[in-house]
């Protein structure tokens, strides 16, 4: 499954393994996270991690957000 | 080039000089401050993470002078020289350890409750003057309380610890013209040792589940042992890095808020903006503006070549707003969503309370909108404080409604 990166700190969200210190089973897609959770080691809100799938520019990933758009286009 | 980042002009309004610095000369030697000066985005995230860039940078500092000034700083560097923040791996991992689990968001979520009933409580002491000084009667009593209760100390003590952060920041934060500062600085030093080596002697003999009883502990686990010294240093630290840069961040989100009033009212309309609106308040303003590194080994960077100890500062403020990495960068907008902001930097050092700096920037606001109303700036300039290491207002007058 898709992992997502943090963008404030770039923890990645693994869907595989899910986020147990959040009560998030494993296999869980990011997209059922729910809207008011937070990156576990920052706390920025759910709108700022980005998708993993894409290039990485000038070391940041850039890539797809959850509507599909890419980050910085 | 000569980008005099510490004249009144730069300090009052730095941005334009940051844009030019991003395009003409993104890293270059600056003699206003003596160091490398990094303005992009994607060179200031190299500072931040690569480890041949070292934190420990106040022995440098020490060996550097001479004379009186060379024992005062020595005396302050005993103390500050335990902060984290200053500390490479392995003793930085060490210290981080002890916290980390306290500041994590989960942990945190369960003392949001006590966040909002300090913001409440202070808000019903405000809510029917309709005007005041934002930033003394809200911005900085508010996390100033948070922390001290998450550290067990009693309110009361809040005023003369902030007198001695002041006096410690003259010289952690570069102060421009303050001749005493090493003085002033040393002094506080002493002073806020004393009281809280007291303190941690009163939580051993009493001892208690907050911030302080879990350093005595060794961490969660009490595997990560904490010497006294390295406690009062913490908590120095905990006191300085935890209280002002809050304070900073909800003044002036809310000055942002209040020169712009579409975007005031945007979360008027639509509260649930207001964990990005923090975001932005971060990215736009950043309450700390750069950070500084020692380079351990010759390192290229942007095309220059930075020789084996010299003085690096990320301009993290300038990074912010870099054009190559965010849209409309010199814009505020309280709804952009994809925010990599180095407000809190990042790697290793990433600021360890940045899950309750949110926090407490999220409840203020919401508890703000929810209570009041038609807030309006009442003057027509602002004045920023005298440094350049963070960006600080001096006072913030604003006038608001008591919602019925």
């Amino acid at each position: 499954m898709q992992k997502w990166v943090c963008l404030s700190c770039e923890w990645v969200y693994d869907p595989d393994e899910g986020c147990p210190e959040d009560d998030i089973s494993p296999a869980t897609p990011f997209e059922d996270l729910p809207g008011n959770w937070t990156c576990s080691e920052c706390g920025t809100p759910k709108s700022n991690f980005a998708s993993l799938e894409v290039d990485r520019v000038q070391g940041l990933a850039r890539p797809r957000t959850e509507n599909g758009n890419t980050e910085y286009d | 080039m000569n980008f005099d980042l510490k004249s009144h002009e730069a300090i009052q309004d730095p941005y334009a000089l940051f844009a030019e610095m991003r395009e003409t000369a993104p890293v270059h030697w600056n003699p206003s401050v003596k160091a490398w000066v990094v303005t992009r985005h994607v060179d200031a995230k190299t500072v931040l993470t690569d480890t041949r860039f070292s934190v420990e940078k106040l022995n440098p500092l020490v060996d550097h002078l001479s004379g009186k000034n060379k024992s005062k700083v020595g005396e302050i560097a005993r103390v500050l020289g335990d902060w984290m923040v200053f500390r490479d791996p392995p003793s930085h991992t060490r210290l981080r350890r002890v916290l980390q689990g306290a500041f994590k968001p989960r942990k945190l979520r369960k003392q949001r409750r006590m966040v909002e009933r300090v913001a409440e409580e202070l808000l019903d002491t405000l809510e029917d003057r309709g005007q005041i000084d934002f930033l003394h009667d809200f911005a900085w009593p508010f996390p100033a309380f948070v922390i001290a209760d998450l550290m067990g100390i009693d309110r009361v003590h809040v005023p003369k610890l902030k007198e001695w952060a002041v006096e410690i920041g003259k010289f952690v934060l570069i102060a421009r013209s303050t001749p005493d500062k090493y003085d002033r600085a040393a002094k506080a030093i002493r002073e806020i040792t004393v009281f809280y080596q007291e303190v941690v002697d009163d939580h051993r003999r009493n001892p208690r589940d907050d911030l302080i009883g879990l350093m005595i502990r060794g961490g969660d686990d009490g595997s990560d042992f904490m010497s006294d010294d390295e406690i009062v240093s913490t908590m120095v630290l905990m006191l300085f890095a935890g209280h002002e840069t809050t304070t900073n961040l909800i003044a002036n989100g809310m000055l942002n808020l209040l020169r712009r009033p579409e975007q005031m009212a945007l979360i008027g309309q639509k509260p649930a903006l207001i964990p990005l609106a923090v975001e932005e308040f971060l990215r736009y303003e950043s309450s700390v503006q750069m950070v500084a590194r020692i380079a351990v080994d010759e390192i290229e960077l942007g095309g220059e070549t930075i020789a084996k100890g010299d003085r690096v500062y990320a301009l993290t403020a300038a990074a912010n707003r870099d054009p190559e990495c965010f849209e409309n960068a010199e814009h505020f907008d309280v709804t952009r969503s994809q925010n990599p902001h180095y407000a809190f930097g990042l790697g290793i050092h990433l600021c360890l309370g940045a899950p309750l700096a949110r926090i407490e920037a999220q409840v203020a606001f919401a508890a703000l909108f929810r209570r009041f109303s038609d807030f309006k700036l009442e003057a027509d300039t602002v004045e920023w404080s005298d440094e350049f290491v963070t960006r600080a207002l001096k006072a913030l007058p604003i006038s608001f409604r008591k919602r019925r």
